[in-house]
């Protein structure tokens, strides 16, 4: 089975040496998607020997993630893991998420901070950030009956059917949540997998107090646009 | 008087229908942005709400004396649907070239990419 990592990277150049170097231990494959940074990510990125797919504008998180999706439907993956470049989630814990897709019990797990029976004790979330994800999971039980208990986690695996579906569509902004009620629509199933994740090495959080506050308002708007429109997309 | 007030009331909620059900065919057929759609139709849900509340807004409710009420609001919503009507076509255009840039883009990327590991090849 053939494995890829998409690492997202904007501004990432303290956090990144030490997750590239975690990911060359696992011998993985890896590509990291630079989202015109202002830094030495490429340079970083380059400098570890993996190949780096450097969009000339920032496309924000969805449009990076999607660019790794396209790359990894390409080349051939089998299945395609989202790691973020802040450093938060460990690739040594691959397997754990990978596990369910290989069983064919799933075709997107989420490494989840909160799940009841295996709570990560030791992850401290900052309070908007809380806030904006108890958020979308109620809002996501609500439109789809799903009930999630880390919505925001970026730490995913999708098989080759699930990212080559995100690959034509993925949400722009604060992707998670909506792309969790576009997989359910489209009838692929999401499971949770226990995981521990760091807080981030270095850099600065996209998600900024003022950013918080508009969370609320920008997920039901995605979720509308989502549930009321057909399934086709923009400009064709 | 009461049944001239009526006739324009109803017009100008037709025609605020009308544009509502414009923008929600453009967000179902994929020509606009939700985020941008939602916008919209908070706006056209507000004007809605004006135009049937008019008779107690103080706005309309200060030319009253006058005896032009009507024609100041058959003004007031041909002039907020036509505006509303521009921005949206203007709003598909830029939702459709949005999404072609990010198209092209993402390409951009994948073609250096490839182009940089067959150099690297050979």
């Amino acid at each position: 089975m053939k494995v890829l990592l998409i690492i997202p990277a904007h501004n990432e150049e303290l956090s990144l040496p030490g997750l590239l170097e975690e990911v060359r231990r696992i011998g993985c494959d890896a590509v990291v998607v630079n989202g015109a940074s202002s830094d030495a990510t490429e340079q970083v990125a380059k400098a570890a020997g993996l190949p780096v797919l450097s969009l000339p504008v920032n496309l924000g998180i969805g449009g990076g993630i999607q660019t790794g999706f396209v790359y990894a439907l390409r080349n051939g993956y089998d299945v395609a893991v989202q790691v973020d470049g802040d450093g938060q989630h460990d690739p040594g814990q691959l397997n754990i998420i990978i596990a369910p897709i290989a069983a064919g019990e799933a075709d997107c797990v989420i490494g989840s901070r909160y799940l009841p029976e295996a709570p990560d004790t030791g992850y401290k979330t900052p309070f908007a950030r809380r806030m904006g994800m108890y958020f979308s999971t109620g809002i996501l039980y609500l439109a789809t009956g799903l009930h999630i208990n880390d919505t925001t986690s970026g730490f995913r695996a999708l098989n080759r059917a699930a990212f080559s579906y995100f690959a034509t569509q993925y949400p722009v902004d604060h992707p998670e949540a909506e792309s969790l009620l576009l997989l359910h629509q489209a009838n692929f199933r999401i499971l949770e997998r226990p995981v521990k994740m760091r807080c981030r090495s270095g850099g600065q959080s996209l998600f900024t107090f003022f950013r918080a506050l508009l969370y609320p308002l920008r997920v039901i708007v995605g979720f509308m646009g989502i549930l009321y429109k057909t399934p086709r997309r923009i400009g064709t | 008087m009461m049944a001239s007030s009526f006739t324009v009331q109803s017009v100008c909620l037709g025609v605020l229908a009308l544009l509502l059900v414009y923008t929600l065919w453009l967000m179902r057929s994929g020509r606009l942005n939700a985020h941008v759609t939602v916008r919209w139709i908070l706006a056209e849900g507000a004007a809605l709400l004006a135009v049937t509340l008019w008779q107690w807004l103080p706005l309309f409710g200060f030319t009253s004396t006058l005896g032009d009420r009507e024609l100041l609001m058959i003004l007031a919503v041909v002039f907020f649907a036509l505006i509303a009507f521009l921005i949206l076509d203007s709003l598909v255009r830029i939702s459709t070239h949005t999404h072609q840039i990010k198209l092209l883009t993402q390409e951009l990327a994948l073609l250096r990419e490839r182009s940089e590991s067959n150099t690297d090849r050979h």
